[in-house]
């Protein structure tokens, strides 16, 4: 017995010392290198980018809300209110995006495996997504997303991510002024203000593999919490969520839980050897709100179809790194409207952009 | 007579083969290590950053709107809002701006006037504004300019061109304001814009730590728009050709005048530059005289001074990329529908500053 121990504790002794002979740590307090990259052709993506869309289906052109929860003791119920007029250009969007995610204390672990290096952080992500007419003056509306937890990497080919995320969309300029004649700022059935579609917080649980440089592949589970604290509009919530002491849709099933899943594959070559590398990437997420059935043309009831396919979007994204930091990108976009006040829309676009990465990283010690 | 050709031929061409005995030409698609750099200290430099403001006064309570000018005399209106925004006195402020220079040209040769470089540049930047607990919008400026810059021997910088303004109502303000202004005022798109000036700025700097500059910004007979009404010089005609304020004096012209100075010294070796700067901005506007707290009659004095604002920012690069920053703010509302409110603030902020260069072309006589 006592020769087995000692023959596994040399074989111990042999492993650790074989990891740790050259081993190394390195502390970043805040680094925009991510080790949790964002995903190339999320339409979420946190980023600095400029793009201008242009629309063959989906363009804004009304607002739909589901009424109050409990107002008035009615049925949940669907309201449209075209605009006065169209936004022009029609067809034409600009789209603003400030983000960037932020690695805050990065411990980084190097040895001699396999394994090696092993990085964890913690981490934050925020973006502004600003929406104007194509003529770049008004506000079509702004969507804020973040997201702070944990994230992992090992060997420089498995990282993950688990914490809490955001989505919260705000009416702009542009479309305030085409509801004025909708009784704005009254009660009632009429335009509400301050109706948005938000998830505050969900939970999200992130996968990315990296098996060889220039290949990603990637998958996401994002779900509201027992606890969460807001979700709307009212007509997406599960059959749990409760307001005023008494449940928002008891009639949904069970099985519904407002999930969103996300996958996508990313490429990256170095095409053009004097310029950056070009990527190509595609999202799919799939929205299990998709199920909630409503006529967003004219409004009305409001209906659960169990047997409705969860509303998919797709996302494919050509990018051309020009500099170390500056890219152009062209991007296809089927699916939700960009705008997250607009979730109601079917939307189809060709965006072309500039984006700008920079990926800085202030060390703190590095031995 | 032909002799003095000669020999100055031949002197021009001596001085000629100096100049481009180590001569070398680059050309660079794009850069955003611009030539005329932003002003350190200013308010709306275009940049990367977010900053969080602490207010000792002139937190947003109220709108102020001057009538139109078909709507009869011009008088200032203003809604005072019935309850304070969350966490008052506090914002936040988002900052995405950039200074782009386009098709550079950068010729470098055996003389002190060495480099020269001009390019087209273009400075854009969106500020957003939003109550303290970082929820909805108070307000978003758009602020652009293009134009040309130039830069001779790493000393004088230049930058000529056009200079917009334009601000807009958020969410915050509609809500504060939907229940107070009657739905009758068409109140929604009142903004504070001048499109475009023209501007010229020059820059100085003697030595690799400090820098002077001076701008001047000015509205030309051609400009599309400038509001408020009220502060639009008398030659500025709208509606069948009718001036909008024909009681002003000409020598009026809504003008801006700004003047700053920046030192930066690496005081820590192991990290960045250390920079303070001071900005000055003078608004000629500051003789128009209204009563921004219960509104009324708009009036014009000769006598009175130009509406001062002072910037000084304290910043410490912590690498390559990214700033923390410390300003003291004592003049105009940071955001510009919030023109009429004299604004002091203290705030605090990152900032991330990206400074690439797409070269296309780099070519050096050996």
């Amino acid at each position: 017995m006592k020769k087995r121990f000692s023959i596994c504790f040399l074989l111990c002794f042999f492993i650790i010392f074989s990891v740790f002979a050259d081993f190394g740590y390195k502390l970043d307090l805040l680094s925009l290198d991510p080790i949790y990259s964002e995903y190339l052709a999320n339409r979420g993506r946190a980023g600095l980018s400029i793009s201008y869309l242009s629309f063959s289906e989906g363009f804004p052109d009304k607002i739909i809300q589901d009424t109050f929860f409990n107002k008035d003791n009615t049925v949940q119920k669907v309201v449209v209110f075209p605009f006065d007029a169209d936004i022009e250009p029609k067809n034409r969007m600009v789209n603003l995006q400030t983000g960037e995610t932020f690695g805050l204390v990065r411990n980084t672990f190097t040895f001699d495996s396999w394994l090696s290096p092993i990085s964890f952080d913690f981490s934050m992500q925020g973006v502004l997504s600003f929406f104007f007419r194509g003529s770049f003056d008004d506000n079509i509306g702004y969507d804020g997303m973040y997201f702070y937890g944990l994230t992992c990497k090992i060997g420089d080919f498995i990282s993950f991510r688990f914490g809490n995320h955001h989505y919260c969309s705000h009416y702009g300029d542009a479309i305030l002024k085409q509801v004025q004649n909708n009784t704005f700022g009254q009660n009632g059935n009429n335009f509400w203000l301050t109706y948005k579609y938000v998830r505050m917080q969900t939970r999200l649980f992130s996968i990315s593999i990296e098996p060889c440089s220039w290949l990603r592949i990637y998958g996401e589970v994002d779900y509201p919490p027992r606890g969460i604290y807001s979700i709307r509009p009212d007509m997406f919530a599960p059959n749990w969520i409760m307001r005023d002491g008494l449940y928002i849709n008891p009639e949904y099933p069970d099985s519904y839980n407002a999930r969103i899943v996300a996958t996508g594959i990313e490429l990256t070559f170095s095409l053009f050897k004097n310029l950056g590398k070009t990527a190509i990437g595609y999202d799919l997420r799939f929205y299990e709100e998709g199920k909630v059935k409503y006529d967003h043309e004219n409004g009305g009831e409001i209906t659960f179809d169990e047997d409705a396919p969860w509303e998919m979007e797709h996302n494919i994204k050509i990018a051309q790194g020009l500099s170390r930091t500056v890219s152009v990108e062209i991007a296809y976009h089927n699916g939700r409207s960009p705008f997250n006040n607009n979730f109601d829309q079917h939307t189809q676009y060709i965006a072309i952009g500039l984006r700008f990465n920079p990926d800085d990283t202030v060390t703190l010690f590095d031995i | 007579m032909k002799k003095k050709v000669l020999i100055g031929l031949v002197m021009f061409l001596i001085v000629i083969t100096e100049l481009f005995a180590d001569f070398g030409y680059q050309f660079d698609m794009i850069s955003l290590h611009p030539l005329h750099k932003e002003y350190f200290a200013d308010r709306v430099r275009p940049d990367i950053s977010l900053n969080y403001l602490n207010y000792f006064e002139g937190s947003p309570d109220k709108i102020l709107q001057d009538s139109y000018v078909s709507s009869g005399e011009q008088e200032v209106k203003v809604w005072k809002f019935s309850g304070d925004f969350s966490s008052k006195d506090s914002m936040i402020e988002i900052k995405l701006g950039e200074t782009i220079g386009i098709a550079r040209n950068t010729f470098t040769f055996n003389h002190w006037l060495s480099p020269l470089s001009i390019d087209f540049s273009i400075q854009a930047e969106l500020q957003s504004f939003y109550t303290g607990d970082f929820n909805d919008s108070y307000g978003y400026d758009g602020i652009y300019f293009y134009g040309v810059s130039f830069r001779v021997a790493d000393f004088v910088s230049m930058r000529v061109g056009n200079h917009h303004y334009c601000t807009h109502y958020g969410d915050a303000i509609y809500k504060k304001a939907s229940g107070i202004i009657p739905t009758v005022e068409n109140w929604m798109g009142y903004k504070y814009i001048r499109m475009n000036d023209y501007v010229v700025g020059l820059s100085i700097e003697p030595n690799s730590w400090l820098r002077v500059y001076v701008e001047y910004n000015f509205p030309p007979k051609d400009i599309s728009t400038l509001r408020p009404n009220m502060f639009a010089p008398n030659w500025l005609k709208r509606l069948k050709g009718q001036s909008v304020d024909p009681g002003y004096p000409d020598s009026y012209n809504a003008r801006i005048i700004s003047t700053g100075i920046e030192v930066a010294y690496p005081v820590f070796k192991t990290l960045g530059n250390t920079t303070i700067g001071y900005d000055l901005h003078l608004y000629e506007e500051g003789k128009i005289q209204y009563d921004h707290e219960n509104g009324g009659s708009v009036s014009f004095d000769k006598n009175a001074p130009w509406e001062m604002e002072h910037n000084i920012k304290i910043s410490q690069n912590l690498s390559k990329t990214v700033s923390i920053e410390l300003t003291y703010h004592n003049g105009r509302s940071p955001y510009n529908n919030f023109f009429f409110q004299h604004t002091e603030y203290f705030s605090i902020s990152f900032r991330f500053n990206p400074d690439d260069t797409v070269t296309i072309f780099n070519y050096k006589v050996k």
